[in-house]
């Protein structure tokens, strides 16, 4: 495991001249392998005509890779963990302090939507490995049963995520924002961060794109659809054991459901409808949503017997749904999940809310952007039509995209093939071999 | 005379043959099961006065109602297949038919007492009629119906086995529909009746007298029964509505009255496409058993679809004539949707898809705004769109979360 100082980084753009371990990072032991610091200085933003100009320069080159995978959520940790068990080197960047993206800085904890009619789990693979890990833990996961949706604790769920890609030896940088796509023509080959250290370039042969946003096939110039759609703040309560017998009946929504801490309970939020790409309905939704929450948390403790009762904690993560969705070579829709139609070039196998539906395919096309090469799309922002909106966001789904597109990008980095053209059998093969479901 | 017989008998073997193609039914005109119940007068008659109105089904009726006023029992000679099936059977009967003669003609009484009680809208023992009891056995060929099928077939082989041991009974003495077509009759022998008294006088006691009787006592006890039924009955049924009241059919009349409008030949439960309507067992509601109930479980009442209305030939589940299916639906609900809050995920803040509104075939869902002052979500339905068709109770499985309310409450 190589979990590179950023603050390393950080420190050698000041003191360079003084300290010599920090003069070239790429000297350094614990450094991966192709890393090169090109230059430090920059010429900052200036005015010009009235207008902020950013000066042309150089980046720095912090890393190579196979694969890339941005977002560090429920898909981006499988892509890469699958990507990385496929036998390629693979970085995986996250813009938080943690992995899990919102099923941990969420609080998402439920597993919604991973099971079909007749209590069959469908959503199988890395994401069904965190589970039983999870199994193992005290107070990790409850409500493992056929047939329910199961809750996670999100620091166990951390926890897991961080042991499996330190296992996994996989080059981890975290605090980093992807801020552009690197183009060779048409061609992803890389992304750009801005993190404490700069901005800094990734090299790839491949990019997953597991931003949730789509942040990257977007800055690529991919064609995608922007929707608006409702976000909110989750958060967890505490001291819910110790609410009396006699105790009133607050409403159902100021309690939320259970976790597996026995008294802690997750509190999901509905939200307004926010295009949540816009920093300032960002800012607007999380201000209101800290008061929401308080207000609500106050009138429950007025809740005879529920006094003890206190907000543990609000979620890192604001709880956004949906934003962009890639218009990809497949387009997944609802008439398909009802039909139950297959895909010969079928990657994963999506589940139902509430296992009352049968399971439906999600093909390879859905992942592959029509026009720009070499980045695939996992998580909420593969490809579908509105109506899919709720199907594909959901914690399970996102994670069986994203093993599908970890290893895609595996194959088509060895078989040195744009994503667009790999071998789809080999996928699938080498998706079954580590244990995906695919009908 | 033996010809005309035997060609009769050629012509009742043609009726009971096109009953039962248009029964299965074998022809791609499904709403054509509607005319082999509504041809019986009887059927007509007390269905028409009920519901004090002239339905396309009572139409069908007229013409054998009109005959039987010139031609007695014209009906049971020429058309009726019940009779035909029972005659076969008391042919071979060793029992002679005259057994049967000092029997009172009880099913005078019955349709007296159906009729009178039809005027106060509650039609009684409509259930009785041959026609009726013939349709029942034709719903063994679909699934859930077959119980009823079972019941149909009991009753149908109950009439016409009878004929073996009494031969002659059921037709001539209990058959309400060779009843009402005696009592067509009846004005016209009573006049040539007058007519041959006043040329011979002689013949004076003829049995008028005892008529007469039987008529009042009759009648009198009909009147009863109907006062009794309508108020009786609905009393009680609607101080225990809430736990016993069931679905009925779009188009279906207010429920006092529907059990006793309801003939249980299961026209409407076969013409069901989605496959909804079922007979009502419940012991709660003995006298409600085998009238037709919706039971949402795994298909909705289609929104393109009026097929019960269109077969129902006793004005049970009546439509309107010239209105579109969508239309029909509107103006007559099932029920109304309602939400029940406690069991709602959107009201209870949770992820939900709200398929409920996706489904709806007539947009009478909406969902409550959420904002920062009032951040409540939950489903609103609109009463005056809402035509209770259940699909929105499919969508909400397995919350349910929402239930339709029978129409009235």
């Amino acid at each position: 495991m190589r979990l590179l100082s950023a603050s390393g980084l950080t420190a050698g753009l000041g003191a360079a001249a003084t300290d010599p371990l920090w003069a070239d990072p790429a000297q350094r032991k614990d450094a991966p392998k192709g890393v090169k610091v090109v230059g430090t200085d920059h010429p900052t933003a200036r005015i010009v005509g009235g207008k902020v100009i950013q000066p042309e320069r150089e980046l720095t080159l912090l890393h190579k890779t196979d694969v890339l995978v941005v977002g560090g959520g429920p898909a981006g940790v499988v892509a890469a963990l699958a990507a990385k068990r496929a036998g390629v080197n693979v970085t995986l960047v996250e813009r938080y302090g943690h992995l899990g993206g919102l099923w941990t800085g969420g609080l998402v904890l439920v597993v919604l939507g991973h099971i079909v009619t007749g209590k069959k789990q469908v959503c199988q693979g890395i994401g069904e490995e965190m589970m039983r890990r999870l199994e193992k833990l005290d107070r990790g996961i409850i409500d493992r049963r056929p047939g329910v949706n199961p809750t996670v604790d999100a620091e166990a769920l951390k926890y897991v995520m961080v042991e499996m890609v330190m296992e996994a030896d996989l080059d981890v940088f975290l605090h980093c924002w992807g801020v552009d796509a690197i183009m060779d023509g048409n061609k992803v080959c890389g992304a750009v961060f801005e993190s404490k250290s700069g901005r800094q370039a990734i090299l790839a042969n491949n990019v997953v794109d597991a931003t949730g946003d789509g942040d990257v096939f977007a800055l690529a110039g991919a064609e995608h659809e922007h929707r608006k759609y409702h976000a909110g703040l989750v958060h967890r309560l505490g001291n819910l054991d110790r609410v009396g017998k006699d105790a009133g009946r607050p409403d159902g929504r100021f309690l939320g459901n259970r976790t597996p801490v026995p008294g802690v309970n997750w509190v999901n939020m509905h939200g307004p409808d926010v295009d949540a790409l816009d920093v300032a309905e960002l800012t607007s939704l999380e201000l209101n949503a800290r008061r929401l929450i308080w207000k609500n948390v106050e009138q429950l403790r007025k809740t005879p017997g529920y006094e003890n009762v206190y907000l543990m904690e609000t979620a890192p993560q604001l709880g956004v749904r949906i934003t962009r969705v890639l218009n990809g070579l497949h387009t997944l829709k609802m008439s398909d999940v009802e039909a139950g139609t297959r895909f010969p070039d079928v990657v994963a196998v999506g589940g139902a809310w509430n296992g009352n539906h049968q399971e439906w395919q999600i093909p390879y096309g859905a992942l592959v952007p029509k026009d720009v090469d070499n980045v695939l799309a996992a998580g909420r922002c593969v490809s579908g039509e509105r109506f899919m909106s709720d199907l594909i966001r959901v914690i399970p789904n996102c994670f069986i995209t994203g093993h599908a597109a970890g290893v895609a990008a595996a194959v088509a980095a060895k078989d040195g093939c744009t994503v667009r053209d790999v071998e789809v059998p080999k996928v699938q093969k080498l998706l079954r071999e580590q244990e995906a479901y695919l009908g | 005379m033996k010809r005309r017989r035997r060609f009769r008998t050629v012509v009742r073997c043609c009726a009971l043959v096109a009953a039962v193609i248009l029964l299965v039914p074998l022809t791609r005109w499904t709403a054509g099961a509607m005319l082999v119940p509504a041809v019986s007068p009887f059927v007509a008659m007390a269905t028409s006065i009920a519901t004090r109105s002239l339905s396309i089904a009572a139409l069908v009726g007229l013409p054998v109602l009109v005959i039987s006023i010139v031609r007695r029992r014209w009906f049971c000679r020429w058309v009726c297949p019940v009779g035909l099936l029972g005659e076969c059977v008391a042919r071979i009967s060793p029992v002679s038919a005259a057994k049967c003669r000092r029997v009172p003609p009880i099913g005078r009484g019955l349709v007296l007492a159906s009729i009178s009680a039809s005027v106060v809208g509650y039609p009684l023992l409509l259930w009785l009629d041959p026609l009726a009891i013939f349709s029942g056995p034709f719903s063994l060929g679909h699934g859930p119906l077959r119980a009823s099928a079972w019941v149909g077939a009991a009753a149908l082989g109950g009439v016409v086995v009878l004929s073996f041991p009494l031969p002659g009974l059921w037709c001539r003495k209990l058959c309400p529909l060779g009843a009402t077509q005696e009592l067509l009759a009846m004005p016209r022998r009573i006049a040539s009746r007058w007519r041959r008294r006043s040329a011979s006088p002689s013949e004076q006691k003829a049995g008028v007298p005892t008529t007469r009787r039987s008529l009042l006592a009759m009648s009198a006890g009909a009147v009863c029964a109907g006062i009794g039924a309508r108020f009786g009955w609905t009393g009680r049924a609607s101080g225990q509505h809430q736990e016993t009241s069931s679905l009925r059919p779009p188009g279906a009349v207010q429920s006092w009255q529907f059990a006793q409008l309801c003939l249980r030949c299961g026209n409407c439960a076969r013409a069901c496409p989605a496959g909804i309507i079922r007979p009502d067992w419940s012991p709660q509601r003995i006298t409600e058993w085998l009238t037709p109930r919706l039971v949402i479980e795994d298909d909705y009442c289609r929104e393109d679809c009026s097929a019960c209305m269109q077969v129902c030939p006793s004005g049970a589940i009546a439509m309107d004539d010239c209105a579109a299916e969508l239309q029909q639906k509107l103006r007559h609900p099932i029920g109304r949707a309602e939400v029940v809050m406690d069991r709602c995920l959107l009201a209870l803040g949770r992820e939900c898809r709200t398929m409920c509104r996706e489904v709806c075939p007539y947009d009478a869902i909406t969902l409550h705004e959420w904002t920062w002052e009032d951040d409540r979500r939950y489903p609103i339905i609109d009463a005056t769109k809402c035509p209770g068709c259940g699909a929105c109770v499919l969508a909400c499985q397995p919350m349910d979360a929402i239930t339709i309310l029978p129409h009235g409450r």
